[in-house]
């Protein structure tokens, strides 16, 4: 009995040592634009997406799509691909966290979904309807996009990263863009835990600015 | 990060056999440990990556983070070369020592070929040379699955990406019940089998228990059945009488298992091989649309390389550590064989445990 109690010591000495895999690396880059959508009564009511994927990937989630084979991707055809993206999104919420303070907000099912397929890059267009409008005041409200597991790099797009669709007057939008995060930056920021929304003051100094959050406020007069 | 793993954990509850809880316990452990977050679909539903274990805490975390950070940088300036060479018809040295340091940089993070691969000669009495063969052995593989399978299902069949990752996703079951398969059996060879010995030989205790260690030793090296045979030896004796032919006892078990340790062997490299690499099937998918099919095939084949260099480094350090304790505990002691023992058994545990493990996940989320 001794040797397998030597054996059991074993396993988890090999176990700290071989299964201790690293972090994942991304096979998916998105460059992302994204829209605050307000409904008719000044509240939060949507997140309007277009997140742009990089040319491996799309050549390879368009494989085999052009089923007219005619060298043209139409939405018809991409339409599949279009479901199947945002169903495999809702189990990773979408990389999108909306939250105010330790309130997080939740969202209802995808919704005008469809992909766009030019130059040889897939778009992916989707709205994600709040489950309950939001009257937005003085306190922030923060909109994350990114992937705590860090399979996808996200990078919002230079130029209007974060917009404000039918806001009213009274709503502000902070964005902190400085310029694209470099990988190990990215990686450091992706080992902090998923459940710690805010990032440490010591990595905030590192890295500067966060590339992908957005802080918005409503604030009367 | 834990959705897949309750979805799997929810799917085993109901079974409650010590044997599965002992194992899952140990199961456990890895999570503890490793956390993995084992996403079979992928966020987009095609190309999913491989299940693996994040570390976002521990001594290892910092070393983790620069790998991944310098695997994501070799992987998107590899597909940028190969774009350049579509474009500019830029020579191919650039793209193969990028994918030669992907495979390298990427063999240390997610999957589990080194894994089973560092346990597999830990549980054998593996020499340095199989444990590099392996390794090697094992990245063709792979390699050659990703190769075949772009070619066969995207340009001849013409299989949409989402057909291709359901099939990457069976091939990845059958890739871990492999592994589980494996386990099974090494636990059999090097636990169970050896006690099961020991208890029928138990008026001869002493004898037994070194004879025990000794079947341990001879396993594979050098075959010495006949060593195996001797506890029991009247059962070989009545089995040899029974069919009539006097020196079977001699030749027969030790045929069986060096043909077993060949189907071994065939199993480990196959449980490793069968499931390409995801970085690959894009790389080779991405070149094939820019029409350079040959790239592709060659930055597969050299990631490939890079890739069974960093595993047989794991792997040599397994056969290592194994040698230095069973060293220091004084080769030839009973201490040295109870090592031996030891590390035997972990192994064959460690085996089961990521097959088991691996397969469940990637069950719950087909």
């Amino acid at each position: 009995m001794k040797s397998v109690g030597i054996g059991i010591v074993g396993v988890c000495a090999a176990m700290a040592v071989t299964v201790t895999d690293a972090a994942a690396h991304p096979h998916v880059f998105v460059e992302a634009k994204t829209e605050l959508v307000f409904d008719d009564s000044g509240r939060l009511s949507a997140i309007q997406h277009a997140w742009r994927f990089d040319g491996p990937f799309s050549a390879f989630a368009v494989q085999g799509l052009d089923t007219d084979q005619n060298g043209i991707l139409t939405q018809a055809e991409l339409s599949e691909l279009a479901q199947v993206n945002v169903d495999s999104l809702s189990e990773y919420d979408n990389f999108t966290f909306l939250y105010q303070g330790d309130t997080d907000f939740s969202f209802q099912k995808a919704q005008d979904y469809w992909l766009d397929y030019s130059g040889g890059r897939l778009t992916l267009y989707f709205a994600l309807p709040l489950a309950e409008p939001l009257e937005v005041g003085a306190t922030p409200v923060v909109l994350d996009v990114y992937d705590p597991e860090y399979f996808v790099a996200f990078e919002m797009v230079k130029t209007g990263p974060f917009g404000l669709v039918d806001a009213p007057p009274a709503c502000k939008l902070k964005v902190d863009v400085g310029g694209e995060l470099d990988p190990m930056t990215a990686t450091q920021l992706a080992l902090i835990p998923s459940d710690q929304r805010e990032i440490p003051q010591e990595y905030r100094a590192m890295t500067g600015v966060l590339a992908n959050e957005a802080i918005l406020t409503c604030a009367d007069g | 990060m834990c959705r897949r793993l309750e979805r799997f954990q929810a799917k085993w509850k109901p079974v409650g056999r010590p044997a599965l809880l002992a194992t899952l316990a140990v199961a456990a452990a890895t999570l503890a440990i490793a956390g993995p977050a084992l996403a079979a679909g992928g966020p987009f539903g095609v190309g999913a990556p491989e299940p693996m274990a994040p570390v976002t805490s521990g001594p290892l975390a910092p070393v983790f983070a620069w790998v991944t950070a310098w695997q994501s940088s070799f992987y998107r300036t590899l597909t940028t070369a190969i774009s350049e060479m579509k474009a500019n018809g830029t020579a191919p040295w650039l793209l193969i020592a990028l994918s030669f340091a992907y495979g390298v940089f990427h063999a240390v993070g997610p999957g589990h070929g080194k894994a089973v691969v560092s346990s597999y000669v830990m549980a054998n009495e593996a020499t340095a040379r199989r444990a590099i063969g392996l390794s090697f052995a094992a990245s063709a593989v792979q390699a050659t699955t990703a190769v075949v399978l772009v070619l066969v299902a995207a340009s001849i069949l013409n299989l949409s990406s989402l057909a291709m990752s359901r099939s990457i996703e069976t091939i990845e079951v059958g890739a871990y019940a492999l592994v589980t398969l494996l386990g099974a059996t090494l636990i059999w060879r090097k636990i169970l089998r050896p006690l099961l010995r020991r208890r029928q030989a138990a008026p001869h205790m002493v004898e037994a228990a070194s004879l025990s260690a000794a079947t341990s030793l001879a396993s594979d090296r050098h075959g010495h059945a006949h060593h195996h045979d001797h506890a029991h030896h009247h059962h070989t004796a009545e089995a040899a009488a029974a069919c009539g032919c006097g020196h079977v006892h001699m030749i027969g078990p030790e045929l069986l298992e060096k043909a077993g340790s060949r189907r071994e062997i065939a199993a480990a490299i196959l449980s490793i091989g069968l499931r390409p690499c995801t970085g690959a099937v894009i790389v080779l998918v991405f070149a094939l649309a820019q029409g350079l099919p040959a790239a592709g095939i060659v930055s597969a084949y050299v990631m490939g390389i890079g890739t069974a260099v960093t595993v047989s480094t794991l792997a040599l350090l397994a056969v290592g550590a194994k040698g230095l304790a069973v060293r220091l505990s004084g080769t030839g002691s009973a201490l040295a064989e109870r090592v031996h023992a030891g590390f035997e058994a972990a192994g064959a545990m460690l085996v089961f445990a990521l097959g088991l493990l691996l397969l469940g996940a990637s069950l719950a989320s087909l």
